[in-house]
């Protein structure tokens, strides 16, 4: 019994902070975009419009609900439940500090990939069942570009998982202790980038909720709370991957340069709060990419997911493999044995991961 | 699981039959997940569910089929059926009951300098690496064999698809349209030099 009630708290702990985070994520996307297009912005509910995302959200729960008399019923409520479960799933497997994940699966990355890919059937479910040409097309569009794109997203994944050599999320941010991935691997980190914008259908690949076209996509025929879950399981998604980017690429809750003297004042600011700056960066660097690029084509979005960045990441993951390989940089994956006080301590005097299993495993390994 | 499987073949509406797919490949998936393959599992969900079962749902939306009415004759394949079921099963009985060699612990017997460490191994190592240990080792052949036969349905499927579309077709080359002097530009810098 006290199991159960411990692990709802848990749930409740991760959860409730979450969709706190999404809801301010829109009044941050609105407030940048507003300060990019030099206007104000909302300014009106609460100090400096703080309060509007609740505003927001108390409308849209105490809208009428409308239920489409050509809908099919059961997959028209079911859509937005699917999506908005699933964005709230795939934050189960995240590492926010050292050993402060809800669970530390050995398949994490595995797992995130799973549940993105998951994602398509909401949407596909719900432009369907609103039995509308433009919801349809909509969900169409969709789910090609985020199939399209988890295909070069998993193969981005693989060349930063060749390297860090195991699946478990807070293990690859381990792993980055020397270096943030993002040196060795710039290019496909600028690929994943773009390739995270696909995959959340964002601005510029927002074309699935092309507004000159389709009027809003998959979710035309959604008011209050259905509309209300796309747009926190949308929201959700883009923190989520930014989250991810965090993870594979910026070095997690890992601070910039090990180096004694400086580490001594990176370690005033704990591990959740470096994660929490990293990510806030991505999120700025969505909003950013909306406000200033305009939309590309479908079939422009096709040739670069198919044929730009299938084959470079292809051939960077052979790449990546081959120099591993032929000098002998394997990692060993000693993550039972790692205590925080020795991470401490190893990002303060030395700077490679391999100093770090010298110091656990002895001159042994 | 079973009762998924029924349903996809029991329901009168297409698109159900196709959810009701992917709710069986989740609880495959769960299975293996519930067995300790963990591993297997999420390949299972990400290949399955997340890829295969997409496509399917695709072509069965568009196809614009709602209700198909249920006809006595559906049944007439049901021995055929069953018999594929008994054969499937016979086999997977065979293999587990004549061929049960344990390659992972022999590929540690085998060498000496492994067998030491043997135990740290097998209380430390994720399924993944036993996985990947037994496939490009003692299943190294056959491994390569399936990616050939992948390979070969792939160029199958292109060869079927082709169409040749006469030359003069309108396609736009992004590079050349990036790289060409810009009238615009040009007209400028003649206008700055008079």
């Amino acid at each position: 019994m006290l199991f159960i009630l411990e692990q709802i708290v848990k749930v409740i702990s991760l959860i409730v902070p979450l969709l706190v985070a999404v809801a301010y994520f829109t009044l941050a996307e609105r407030k940048i975009m507003a300060s990019i297009q030099q206007r104000k912005g909302p300014n009106v509910v609460g100090f400096f419009g703080l309060l509007q995302p609740l505003a927001d959200g108390l409308k849209l729960l105490i809208k009428e609900t409308v239920l489409p008399s050509s809908a099919n019923t059961i997959l028209f409520i079911i859509g937005p439940i699917v999506t908005f479960q699933l964005s709230i799933m795939s934050w189960a497997v995240i590492p926010f500090d050292f050993g402060s994940a809800f669970i530390d699966m050995d398949v994490g990355v595995l797992y995130l990939l799973g549940i993105s890919s998951l994602g398509v059937y909401g949407i596909i479910t719900a432009g369907w069942a609103s039995n509308s040409k433009y919801a349809f097309l909509g969900a169409l569009r969709s789910a090609g570009q985020m199939i399209s794109y988890e295909v070069s997203l998993g193969l981005i994944i693989l060349s930063v998982l060749i390297i860090s050599n195991s699946l478990r999320l807070s293990e690859v941010v381990i792993s980055q202790a020397g270096c943030w991935f993002i040196v060795p691997l710039f290019p496909t980190f600028l690929m994943f980038l773009i390739s995270a914008l696909a995959e959340t259908n964002r601005a510029p690949f927002d074309l699935p909720e092309a507004e000159g076209e389709l009027v809003a996509g998959y979710n035309v025929e959604y008011s209050a709370m259905g509309f209300a879950l796309f747009f926190l399981g949308e929201y959700g998604n883009m923190l989520l991957i930014s989250t991810f980017t965090t993870i594979l690429f910026l070095g997690g809750w890992l601070w910039p340069i090990a180096n004694i003297t400086l580490s001594s004042i990176f370690k005033l600011i704990p591990g959740y709060l470096w994660t929490g700056i990293k990510v806030s960066v991505m999120a700025f660097f969505f909003v950013a990419t909306r406000a200033v690029l305009p939309r590309f084509r479908y079939d422009q979005l096709m040739y670069i997911g198919w044929k730009v960045f299938l084959p470079i990441s292809l051939g960077f993951l052979l790449f990546i493999s081959g120099f591993i390989f032929s000098f002998q940089l394997q990692l060993e994956n000693y993550h039972e044995l790692i205590s925080r006080d020795q991470i401490e301590i190893f990002l303060a005097h030395h700077t490679t991961y391999s100093d770090l299993l010298f110091a656990i495993t002895g001159p042994t390994s | 699981m079973l009762s998924c499987a029924l349903f996809v073949v029991l329901t009168m509406n297409t698109v159900y039959a196709v959810f009701f797919l992917i709710f069986s490949f989740c609880v495959a998936s769960a299975i293996l997940l519930y067995f300790g393959f963990e591993f297997l599992a999420m390949v299972f969900l990400i290949v399955y569910v997340g890829a295969i079962a997409v496509l399917f749902l695709f072509v069965v939306m568009m196809l614009n089929i709602r209700f198909i009415p249920w006809v006595k004759k559906d049944l007439r394949f049901a021995p055929l059926g069953f018999l594929v079921l008994a054969l499937f099963l016979s086999l997977f009985l065979v293999v587990v009951l004549f061929f049960e060699t344990d390659n992972y612990y022999s590929l540690y017997s085998e060498n000496s300098s492994y067998y030491s460490s043997f135990f740290w191994m097998l209380s430390a190592s994720e399924n993944t690496e036993m996985l990947g240990t037994l496939l490009f080792t003692s299943y190294g052949y056959p491994f390569l064999l399936a990616g050939y036969a992948l390979f070969v349905a792939m160029v199958g499927a292109i060869v079927l698809t082709l169409r040749y579309i006469p030359l003069p077709s309108k396609k736009q080359d992004a590079y050349v349209q990036v790289t060409r002097v810009l009238s615009t530009v040009q007209l400028f810098y003649k206008k700055r030099k008079i």
